[in-house]
């Protein structure tokens, strides 16, 4: 990392501590967040997908 | 005295011909507005592709022949324009945001899947064995102090990166190499988030039927998600989301009537894991590869076929298909529709034009034709 490039990321992080609060949480909300669904199945059987052309 | 409800907020039940106030015939607006946008965005020249993209996942196998071949669609409409550039809009300050959000260690916009290869022709050569390659955001530039003022930004061209695959094809185990190029809108690599996400500007009926505001949530459109998946199938992602942003918020009532809180009213996501889908996407960038091998190895356009639609398209004008089987003896009909996505196709004429099934290119052009498809 050069001199540049590390400016430019201590710049980054300081910006994100100034966030204001309500930010902070939905940041928090969204480092928590795990996928608890799934997609609905396909439309189309999984071994027909390929020959569909 | 009668009291009288002012409903003026409700349009009117009988609008007369020519009648209320009418908007101007022609706007001095709209084409400097549109003419902006092309200017900033620039104009992409159709070319040959000898590999699939992501955005194309789940498209009609005819389309992706004309894309395969370079054939010039339609210009774009000055509506799609100004759809488009809103959405590009929306990526770049999303991008930005994250980038403050995660830093560069933490999320990687505009994620890759390709490799830049630097142009060496004249223009962009260094001008001698002392000039320095510099970076600057994606540009490359040469110079040094002896030429400071005769640095150029290179050119690029992209090769693309080979998945290999093992799917399913005819009950077979296949191996196949595919050769993707193609971006994922952000890929976000940090201890807990794992996750490659695709943004999708869309109208405020395609939101409402998303998110449930009409009957039972339909969730972002697959291939949105297969997008994003293909980017999370290539850098090990773990999870693939999909974000909806709604062209128009959702009004105050009716998010109070659903119970939507205000981020509701116009952004969603839905994140699943990789895993749930990975088969699917995988048989996708297979299919996608195939129809490019039919068009630059046997020289034919795929059929008007559409995953999910469960026969061939056969009127390209309209979208309309018609599902027939025999029973008793007698052909009946089954199922039928209409593919809305016929009517925005680029390559709607050409289709029509060069009928059903897998069919080489009107006219005796070939693949090896120089500007075949043209």
């Amino acid at each position: 990392m050069d001199d540049a490039e590390y400016a430019a990321l201590m710049r980054s992080r300081d910006r994100r501590r100034q966030r204001s609060p309500r930010v902070l949480v939905a940041v928090a909300r969204l480092n928590g967040w795990r996928p608890t669904q799934s997609p609905p199945p396909p439309t189309i059987e999984v071994a027909d997908l390929v020959n569909c052309y | 005295m009668a009291i009288k409800k002012d409903r003026s907020e409700l349009p009117t039940s009988k609008p007369k011909a020519g009648g209320g106030w009418q908007p101007d015939e022609e706007t001095i607006f709209g084409p400097l507005l549109i003419n902006a946008f092309k200017e900033m965005e620039g104009e992409r020249p159709d070319k040959e592709r000898h590999y699939v993209s992501p955005s194309n996942a789940l498209s009609c196998a005819r389309q992706l022949s004309y894309r395969a071949a370079g054939t010039p669609g339609k210009p774009m409409e000055p509506s799609g324009w100004w759809v488009t550039s809103l959405g590009k809009f929306v990526h770049r300050v999303l991008e930005d945001a994250l980038l403050d959000e995660f830093g560069p260690e933490g999320c990687t916009p505009e994620a890759m899947i390709g490799t830049k290869v630097p142009l060496l022709d004249d223009e962009h050569a260094p001008q001698c064995e002392q000039c320095q390659r510099q970076m600057v955001a994606d540009i490359a530039e040469w110079y040094c102090e002896f030429h400071p003022d005769e640095s150029a930004p290179m050119k690029y061209r992209v090769e693309p990166e080979i998945l290999t695959l093992t799917v399913m094809v005819d009950g077979e185990p296949t191996q196949v190499d595919v050769p993707i190029i193609g971006y994922g809108d952000i890929w976000i690599h940090t201890d807990e988030i794992s996750k490659v996400t695709d943004y999708k500007t869309v109208g405020g009926y395609g939101y409402k039927m998303a998110i449930g505001e009409r009957g039972e949530a339909e969730g972002p459109k697959r291939d949105a998600l297969f997008q994003a998946a293909i980017g999370a199938r290539f850098f090990g992602a773990r999870d693939v989301s999909v974000v909806n942003l709604a062209r128009d918020a959702l009004s105050v009532a009716i998010a109070q009537r659903k119970g939507f809180d205000e981020w509701r009213r116009f952004i969603s996501e839905w994140t699943v894991p990789l895993d749930s889908i990975v088969e699917e996407v995988e048989a996708e960038l297979v299919r996608m590869w195939r129809v490019n091998r039919l068009w630059h190895e046997e020289g034919l356009l795929a059929a008007r076929r559409v995953p999910g639609v469960p026969v061939e398209i056969s009127n390209p004008k309209t979208g309309g298909w018609a599902q027939k089987e025999e029973v008793d003896g007698k052909e009946r009909l089954v199922a039928s529709g209409e593919f809305w996505g016929c009517s925005y196709c680029a390559w709607q004429d050409s289709c029509i034009a060069a009928g059903p099934g897998r069919v080489p290119l009107p006219n005796g052009t070939t693949q090896d034709d120089p500007g075949a498809g043209t």
